[in-house]
């Protein structure tokens, strides 16, 4: 049956005639059966002039909507009036009288339509929706739902978590057609950034909202004028959602930097924690880029020891999504196995809600240390021993100087919750001390020219220096511990 | 047991400023941090740091309209800071002979902050501090009055580079 009913007539032989493709007219028309929309271009276009061409009297094929035969001919007859009442600039089209239907097809085909484009013409024909199958598959993804959204100029795909096939159509010709909306609307278009262009969708949409009726036919003809050329598919993409892969790592070197660390464009350390482990998980997932975050982190001459740093990867555009749990052990192996300088443990899939766990254990988890000290004065066991009977100690902490240049002049106060001191020899102990996140060992031991009160030095009227520090512990029950 | 390279030996570079202002021995050392942040400090030679000289009182209002303790920084950039030349002064110094001394910057910088435990304890200044440094002569010693700048040294800064045990 005829996705067409009898009161559509009038306007499918005006759209059609300037110009309008089948597809675009049953969307005036409110077609919503999909059905209607699949059949192939030129049965479409056959069928609506058909449609048109015909009246009701004959059967079968056509619309079955009860409608007098009579009133039906007047209706052709006043085709002109119809159109006015459709158009109120004027612009009257005449109905072709009596056509012959394989002519009105010859001229309709060659025609890009006036509404879409050409997009719903040619780019939902089959051979086009190949092209776009072949592209999905050569680029070798894998992924179980997907999203397939279209870019129509200047409109911008909506993005969700999921498989993403982009198509994105330009159509050059007709770009200005909307541009004396900015005259008419000035205040819905704000100035371009980047030299992008100010006529975005939304913008547009804005002003179509706004603009009056009169305003708008004043300088938009109706119906649109046909374009000669067809729209051009610029480009399909692929997108897949990001993936987070956790864990926790355990450094062992005392000349690594937990990010890369280059200065005008020159690597001054080699390799980083971040990048031992990312490069794995780059290649396994086929990632475009990550991006690496974690609770806090240590010095370069700072070892993570006990069960390590918990750490979140978000891999960008992966390839490759599924990964089963002997799988991301073996993963673990192979990053264990490429480097004696870190380690890593609980390696496993997780979702977004990783970052707030990573800020979380930054901020608000305690930490214990373990800090090998060198006083000036010769110590004794005893005089090292009130440290260990201090507890929740407040101390006011300025901004290091180390890191004085990129932090602000502030003054943070933490809490030493607990120490145990070990003693090795008149100038030498060990250190052990829980402390609230975002403590600075260091500067708690030398005191920093004074800038961290109390200190080590005045707790024990010497003057101390930290010769090694370890992190023992980040106290964050997460990511989940797996059975290795 | 040696003394190890402490924290200022670590991430410091000293150059000496001698004889300051035409004054002799008034000698200033400057610790620049490898993040080109610099301390201004009393070196050995300094009149303030020999024996039996008692520090009365320090101030850091070095004239009608300027008190270094109105320098106030804010946000990464340290916006507010008060400029320095290398003859800007930054305290006076009395001593309970009767002498007065007045430090000064030696650098062109940027204030970032003054040392204010020096005010309750003046003593603090001529504490010999052990870890600070190991000198080039094994001896232990130097003291700080840490008043802190930041940013791009001059050329002249560059041009005293080196310890100076004496005048010129």
């Amino acid at each position: 049956m005829f996705a067409l009913t009898e009161k559509n007539r009038s306007i499918a032989q005006l759209l059609l005639n300037t110009g309008t493709c089948p597809r675009c007219v049953f969307r005036f028309c409110c077609v919503g059966l999909q059905a209607s929309y699949r059949h192939p271009y030129k049965d479409l276009l056959r069928e609506l002039h058909e449609f048109l061409e015909y009246n009701k009297e004959k059967e079968d094929k056509f619309c079955c909507e009860i409608a007098d035969p009579p009133r039906k001919r007047i209706r052709l007859e006043n085709m002109g009036e119809g159109a006015e009442d459709l158009s109120q600039n004027g612009a009257l089209q005449q109905a072709p009288v009596a056509d012959d239907v394989n002519v009105a097809m010859e001229n309709s085909t060659q025609k890009v339509c006036n509404v879409c484009l050409g997009i719903l013409q040619e780019f939902c024909e089959m051979d086009f929706v190949k092209k776009v199958c072949q592209k999905v598959n050569s680029a070798e993804y894998q992924f179980t739902s997907f999203v397939f959204s279209v870019s129509l100029p200047p409109q911008l795909s909506v993005r969700e978590s999921l498989f993403e096939v982009s198509v994105v159509f330009a159509h050059p010709e007709t770009d200005e057609d909307c541009h004396f909306l900015a005259t008419v609307c000035s205040d819905c278009f704000k100035p371009a950034k980047n030299k992008q262009s100010i006529f975005t969708r939304m913008a547009i949409i804005k002003a179509l909202d706004k603009i009056k009726e009169e305003d708008f036919h004043e300088h938009f003809p109706c119906p649109p004028s046909s374009p000669k050329n067809i729209c051009a598919a610029l480009e399909i993409q692929c997108t897949n959602g990001a993936i987070f892969v956790a864990g926790r790592y355990n450094k062992y070197s005392r000349n690594l930097p937990q990010t890369p660390w280059i200065i005008d464009g020159e690597r001054k350390m080699e390799s980083s924690v971040e990048e031992l482990i990312s490069e794995h998980l780059m290649t396994a997932f086929k990632a475009d880029s990550f991006n690496f975050s974690s609770s806090g982190r240590e010095d370069v001459d700072v070892r993570t020891l006990g069960s390590g740093r918990p750490f979140a990867i978000e891999l960008v555009n992966p390839h490759r999504i599924h990964f089963t749990a002997m799988e991301m052990k073996e993963l673990q192996q192979k990053i264990n196995n490429s480097s004696d300088k870190i380690k890593v443990r609980d390696l496993q899939l997780v979702t977004r809600e990783a970052i707030g766990h990573m800020k979380e254990g930054e901020e608000e988890k305690t930490k214990t240390y373990s800090a090998l000290i060198w006083t000036d004065k010769a110590i004794q066991k005893e005089d090292i021993a009130l440290l260990d009977d201090m507890k929740e100690l407040k101390i006011d902490q300025k901004t290091p100087l180390r890191v004085l240049h990129r932090r602000p002049l502030a003054v943070r106060s933490r809490v030493i919750h607990t120490m145990k001191s070990e003693y090795i020899d008149d100038h030498h102990f060990r250190l052990h001390l829980k402390t609230q996140a975002g403590t600075y060992i260091k500067e708690f031991v030398h005191g920093d020219f004074g800038r961290t009160k109390p200190n080590i030095g005045l707790l024990l009227k010497r003057t101390a220096d930290i010769l090694e520090l370890d992190v023992e512990s980040v106290d964050v029950d997460w990511p989940p511990t797996l059975n290795d | 047991m040696a003394a190890p390279p402490g924290v200022t030996e670590r991430y410091f570079t000293r150059w000496y400023k001698p004889d300051v202002k035409g004054n002799l021995c008034e000698d200033h050392c400057i610790l620049q941090h490898s993040n080109r942040i610099c301390v201004i400090t009393l070196a050995e030679a300094h009149p303030l740091l020999q024996n039996g000289k008692t520090i009365k009182s320090i101030n850091y209002q070095i004239s009608a309209n300027c008190s270094r303790l109105q320098n106030k920084v804010s946000g990464k950039s340290k916006r507010g800071a008060q400029f320095l030349t290398e003859l800007a002064p930054l305290c006076r110094i009395s001593c309970s002979d009767g002498k007065e001394y007045t430090i000064y910057s030696c650098i062109r910088g940027r204030l970032m902050e003054v040392n204010e435990n020096i005010l309750d304890n003046p003593a603090i200044l001529q504490e010999k501090k052990a870890a600070c440094c190991s000198g080039k002569d094994g001896t232990s010693v130097t003291t700080e009055l840490s008043v802190t700048q930041q940013r791009n040294l001059c050329l002249s800064l560059q041009k005293v580079k080196g310890p100076f045990k004496g005048p010129p």
